[in-house]
């Protein structure tokens, strides 16, 4: 394999044969768990103790986002968007479950987002392995994501917005990037799929990637660990390279007031198509996105104060640097009185420049505000009113606001 | 006074099956020569308690929790007896411990105050969006404590905006005849205005039992429940 400007080389081996090893490892956990811990339970139980069940309804609606600030997965906007999931955990014994979450966003299709085994081998120690389509460790907003959990209507822009990156396709030169500025929505290159796509964003949590994870000890530390399939920007469920994911976070809490946590992960996601048409042009050679992320939360009374920051890189085999580009946000909810609360958030997403003769950003830089208020009618029926504002470097639209409600039933 | 109660949900019927004490008359005959105990037991037969959602987004499973009390029963008059006094209003306390709340039902009078100190080493966040009473306690950390006052009627729920997991009942009465079950399901409501009375049996969050039963001067009647 050719290296592009005698650029990364990274043998895939060692990744395939780890992930090999980790899946033989949690089958046979599988087999050493499930069955002498269902021998233990009582026979007493009914389909109440075995089976948890629990959903979400929410449907959100503003004006067109014809700028695309607030697309996800399968352009939806997150403003925009009715989404129905059904969350299941069958509980086979105390020390290991399947779970999984069933989902549709906007009645376009029905996919099980969630689909994993959880072993619990030790009781009373807190140390777990799930296999499957399993939840992301990277973050702290990625746990918070769901409309019930989320103050505001709208995602932060690291979690959503959509760069123009694509893992099938690649700018010939830094020409093709520029145009491509502020059109991740809708990006096209000439190297590798030449087909109109949406980017990546920095971080999609929306779609969960597919390996096996580990979770070890609680409060005050805690540390997990994901080998999976895809990438931050682009989970999987069957892999479109050889190469694997490791992501892990480590969350500290050192006192009840404040919480942080920092992030990595490093994972390729060039698909084979894109890696074709590079080893074609003499580019060849494994691209990884690398992702480190600091969060912490603040709390007191009745104030909760968040920040998250993101930086990523996505090697690059067509031009002379990689990506870079860093996300960060402040959030801030105070309750107001029982059932009411306000809730604002600052966002930026910036990029790295590019081109040493004449630098530029290689994508358009956005900033956002959103403020809105939120109120329970019931403790699983929130309602939410929201006004965002979002100004980008570039693009036909380099501005847009929006009024947006959101109405949330959970059980 | 019968309450209809093929097309309310349990929800409401909780609420109205307690508020409805606000009423200080009663179908019952009230002795006018002294009073009776009422005493029995509560068995249940399958206790649902409180089922979790499952925690699919989450890393792993929570750590080891200590179950929450639910086969605790409330047994009480649905109507105060006609003439008998205001009640004393009360100090209870409802703790936070091993994310749970302690205990898991607290039976107390109008006007009574409730303490929510929190014995945890991690935040708690103590709120009701009940209509009796809605209050929010914000986050606070171990060792401290918050109250709230009670002054109307009816069942108000608690929970905890951290931990979904923890919940528990404040059951307000407009009157002092009820009691809970202890840990064997035994009750015992006593000095009873001699009369007849309707009894009922609450067991989280819904009632599950009811019966009219005729308390002598000076006697003890029994009266035993087995409910769902």
């Amino acid at each position: 394999m050719r290296l592009g400007a005698g650029r990364r080389r990274v043998c895939a081996t060692p990744w395939i044969a780890g992930f090999r090893f980790a899946r033989w490892t949690a089958i046979g956990l599988l087999s050493a768990f499930v069955a002498p811990a269902h021998a233990q339970e009582s026979s007493d139980r009914d389909l109440g103790d075995y089976l948890l069940y629990g959903g979400q309804v929410a449907g959100s609606f503003a004006k067109h986002d014809i700028g695309y600030f607030n697309q996800i997965d399968y352009l939806s906007s997150t403003l925009r968007l009715f989404r129905a999931n059904l969350q299941l955990e069958l509980r086979v014994s105390e020390r290991f479950a399947v779970l999984t979450e069933i989902r549709t966003d906007n009645f376009e299709r029905v996919e099980a987002y969630a689909w994993y085994a959880r072993i619990s081998p030790w009781r009373g120690r807190v140390v777990d392995i799930q296999v499957g389509r399993v939840p992301p460790v990277f973050g702290a907003f990625s746990r918070r994501r769901y409309e019930a959990d989320n103050p505001l209507i709208g995602y932060p822009l690291g979690y959503q917005y959509a760069t123009n990156i694509r893992p099938d396709a690649a700018p010939a030169g830094l020409a093709e990037l520029r145009d491509m500025r502020a059109r991740g929505a809708k990006t096209r290159y000439s190297v590798g799929n030449r087909e109109v796509a949406p980017g990546l964003s920095l971080f999609n949590p929306i779609r969960w990637d597919t390996g096996i994870q580990l979770r070890v000890g609680d409060r005050p530390v805690e540390l997990a660990l994901a080998l999976t399939q895809g990438t931050l920007g682009n989970p999987r469920v069957s892999d479109d390279n050889p190469g694997k994911q490791l992501a892990g976070r480590v969350r500290v809490e050192p006192t009840p007031h404040f919480v942080w946590g920092v992030s990595g992960s490093r994972g390729r996601y060039d698909t084979r198509e894109l890696q074709g048409a590079l080893v074609a042009r003499g580019q060849g050679g494994a691209l990884f996105q690398t992702a480190f992320g600091v969060d912490g939360e603040i709390s007191a009374g009745d104030w909760i104060l968040r920040s998250e920051a993101i930086w990523s890189r996505w090697d690059s085999a067509t031009l002379a640097t990689d990506l870079d580009s860093v996300a960060a946000f402040v959030e801030a909810r105070y309750k107001i009185r029982p059932g009411l609360y306000a809730a604002a958030r600052l966002d930026h997403l910036t990029f790295g420049r590019v081109d040493v003769s004449e630098p530029f950003r290689w994508d358009a830089p956005v900033s956002r505000i959103e403020t809105g208020v939120g109120y329970y009618w019931h403790r699983q029926f929130l309602t939410k009113l929201s006004f965002q504002h979002n100004e980008r470097d570039g693009g036909r639209r380099s501005s847009d606001s929006f009024v947006a409600v959101q109405a949330v039933f959970w059980f | 006074m019968v309450l209809e109660t093929t097309s309310l949900s349990r929800a409401s019927l909780t609420l109205l099956g307690v508020a409805i004490l606000v009423v200080s008359t009663s179908e019952g005959r009230t002795g006018s020569d002294g009073s009776g105990t009422i005493t029995g037991t509560v068995q249940i037969r399958k206790n649902d308690g409180d089922r979790e959602r499952p925690a699919v987004g989450a890393l792993g499973r929570d750590h080891q929790r200590a179950p929450s009390e639910t086969t605790t029963s409330l047994v009480y008059l649905e109507a105060a007896p006609k003439g008998t006094p205001e009640p004393e209003p009360l100090h209870a306390r409802l703790d936070q411990k091993d994310e749970t709340f302690i205990p898991h039902v607290v039976p107390v009078t109008v006007g009574s105050i409730v303490d929510f100190p929190n014995s945890d080493d991690i935040f708690h966040n103590v709120f009701s969006l009940s209509k009796p009473r809605r209050f929010d306690l914000g986050r606070y950390a171990e060792g401290q404590s918050k109250s709230v006052r009670f002054d109307t009627p009816g069942v108000v729920r608690v929970f905890c905006e951290i931990h979904s997991h923890m919940n528990a009942y404040i059951v307000v009465f407009s009157h002092r005849f009820y009691a809970t079950t202890d840990d064997d399901g035994r009750y015992r409501i006593d000095d009873v205005p001699d009369g007849r009375h309707k009894l009922i049996v609450w067991t989280n969050g819904e009632r599950r039992a009811e019966a009219w039963i005729d308390v002598s001067s000076g006697q003890t009647t029994k009266r035993d429940f087995t409910v769902n």
